[in-house]
């Protein structure tokens, strides 16, 4: 898309205008993609980071031939066609089974990405508690230290924190703290492979304490990953 | 009086919201995120899965637990029936989307308002007409710009001719008028063109000439030798056409002959053909609008 479109009437000119650069950014976009061969645990991964990121979200639901470590192109040209500068990738291969890939993008072209495998999922169906309303912004955590020394780690908690920031706000209700998102890097296995990363969602409760500052009560929601860095 | 056992028993009705930590944890809050780095229990997390989750709730519990203790003491306002805690800046730093827009150079108008110092006054986008009591928009659909458009009468100046439609002369002037505006808007784009370039308008639209002037000649099958020049206009050098010479070499004559034979009997297609010239060129533009 080397040529830029002409707007014809105000309408289109508007539409254009917000896509443009600006000095404060709109909220990231992100797009979620399934590769040529899926399976039932990628998709339910899928679905959830959908729900949890909507409605700065868009989710496509046919197949698309695409390896983003290999072949670039198709998804600038997603991301450029959509104005998504975060992108995840869902596939499944005997190679390479339920493989998420989380990336992002500066100026339409990929800026960096991690390729993660889910090795265990609990979708949010299959917990009995109540589901968050669309577009809260969620309590953040990261345990470990390994999320400042390893490389993948850094990456990724940068990519996380990108995904599940929500809207740029200064102000935030008390009340509508209503979920924490915890990401914990286990330790390494004892042949030297990466350890898991465990990423899991609560809903808060936040109880009388008597004093002004409430107790935060925890209930499972959400969906609930075990996740292992392949590459990055 | 002694109070304490009174206090001692109202804490111990409500659980603690104490969280101790050994290294304290790290908090963006204007992120809503809090980075702990303190030591794991690997023991518990390389168990079966229901301590592990067990764990990893306590840890979740506490780490949001912090942050809750630091919210609640942030500065609040109260808004409707719900309050509001602003929030600090964000820390953590995280990429841009799309990089950020560049200056756009300021246009004739605005140079001159900023030199006379001219403010820019609203307008409101309705106006209260009085004779027909009611509020039009100021320009657009039945706007009262337009109302000396279509007058029911309209008077023949004393120095128009007597036979001119006056109705017509003013439907030419509202249209010179916004022919007008759309030239100054060309104007200003292509000035701002070229003060980006880091050229004068004027020597980008010399430029601009001199190509056009290259082309047309070379479209001429004399190179534009023939053609009638201006006045000033400057010697283009290099723009020749090459004849071969009347008496060639055989061999050279058979080559030629047959390549063209070649040519026609394979059919030219995109893959056999390839004019480099035309390939230099557009290897050569690309790589100056990357830059």
């Amino acid at each position: 898309m080397l040529l830029k479109p002409k707007a014809k009437n105000a309408r289109a000119k508007r539409f254009l205008v917000n896509r443009d650069p600006k000095i404060v950014e709109n909220s990231k976009t992100a797009l979620f993609v399934r590769g040529s061969t899926t399976s039932q645990v990628i998709l339910d991964t899928l679905k959830d980071l959908y729900s949890l990121r909507k409605p700065d979200a868009i989710n496509f639901t046919k197949k698309n031939e695409i390896h983003p470590f290999d072949d670039e192109t198709s998804i600038e040209f997603f991301a450029r066609k959509n104005d998504s500068s975060l992108f995840a990738v869902g596939m499944h291969s005997k190679k390479r089974p339920h493989n998420l890939i989380l990336g992002r993008t500066f100026n339409y072209s990929i800026l960096d990405m991690v390729e993660l495998g889910v090795e265990h999922c609990t979708p949010m169906q299959q917990f009995k508690s109540q589901a968050c309303a669309i577009g809260m912004k969620p309590l953040m955590i990261f345990n470990g230290e390994a999320f400042n020394q390893n490389e993948a780690l850094v990456r990724l908690k940068s990519i996380l924190l990108d995904l599940f920031r929500g809207e740029a706000a200064d102000k935030v209700s008390l009340k509508g703290l209503e979920y924490v998102i915890t990401v914990t890097a286990g330790p390494a296995g004892a042949n030297g492979e990466t350890g898991l990363v465990f990423f899991r969602t609560y809903t808060t409760a936040l109880k009388k304490s008597g004093t002004r500052q409430p107790r935060v009560e925890l209930e499972e929601m959400g969906p609930s990953l075990d996740l292992r860095v392949r590459r990055v | 009086m002694d109070v304490t056992g009174i206090l001692d028993e109202h804490k111990s009705r409500f659980k603690t919201i104490q969280v101790d930590r050994l290294i304290p944890a790290e908090l963006d809050l204007g992120l809503l995120a809090c980075f702990d780095v303190n030591m794991i229990d690997e023991s518990k997390l390389r168990a079966n899965q229901k301590t592990r989750d067990s764990y990893l709730r306590e840890l979740s519990r506490e780490g949001a637990q912090l942050m809750v203790n630091e919210l609640f003491s942030l500065p609040t306002t109260v808004d409707e029936d719900s309050v509001y805690a602003t929030l600090p800046k964000v820390r953590t730093v995280l990429p841009r989307e799309k990089p950020a827009p560049k200056e756009k150079p300021m246009t004739r108008w605005e140079k001159f308002a900023k030199i006379k110092n001219i403010q820019n006054k609203k307008k409101s986008r309705v106006v209260y007409d009085e004779e027909q009591g009611e509020w039009r928009p100021r320009f657009g659909f039945k706007g009262v710009n337009n109302d000396d458009q279509k007058p029911w009468l309209i008077e023949v100046p004393g120095n128009a001719d007597p036979y001119e439609d006056q109705y017509q002369a003013r439907r030419e002037e509202k249209k010179e008028r916004i022919d007008k505006n759309k030239r100054r808007q060309q104007r200003n784009f292509e000035e701002s063109v070229a003060t980006e370039k880091g050229m004068k308008p004027r020597d980008m639209r010399k430029r601009e000439l001199q190509q056009a002037l290259v082309l047309s000649k070379g479209s001429t099958a004399s190179m534009g030798k023939f053609d009638e020049k201006l006045a000033g206009e400057p010697k283009v050098k290099g723009l020749k056409r090459k004849f071969d010479p009347l008496v060639k070499n055989a061999d050279k004559e058979k080559s030629n002959n047959m390549e063209i034979l070649n040519r026609v009997a394979k059919g030219e297609s995109k893959a056999t053909v390839l004019n480099v010239r035309k390939a230099q060129r557009a290897i050569n533009s690309a790589k100056r609008s990357k830059k």
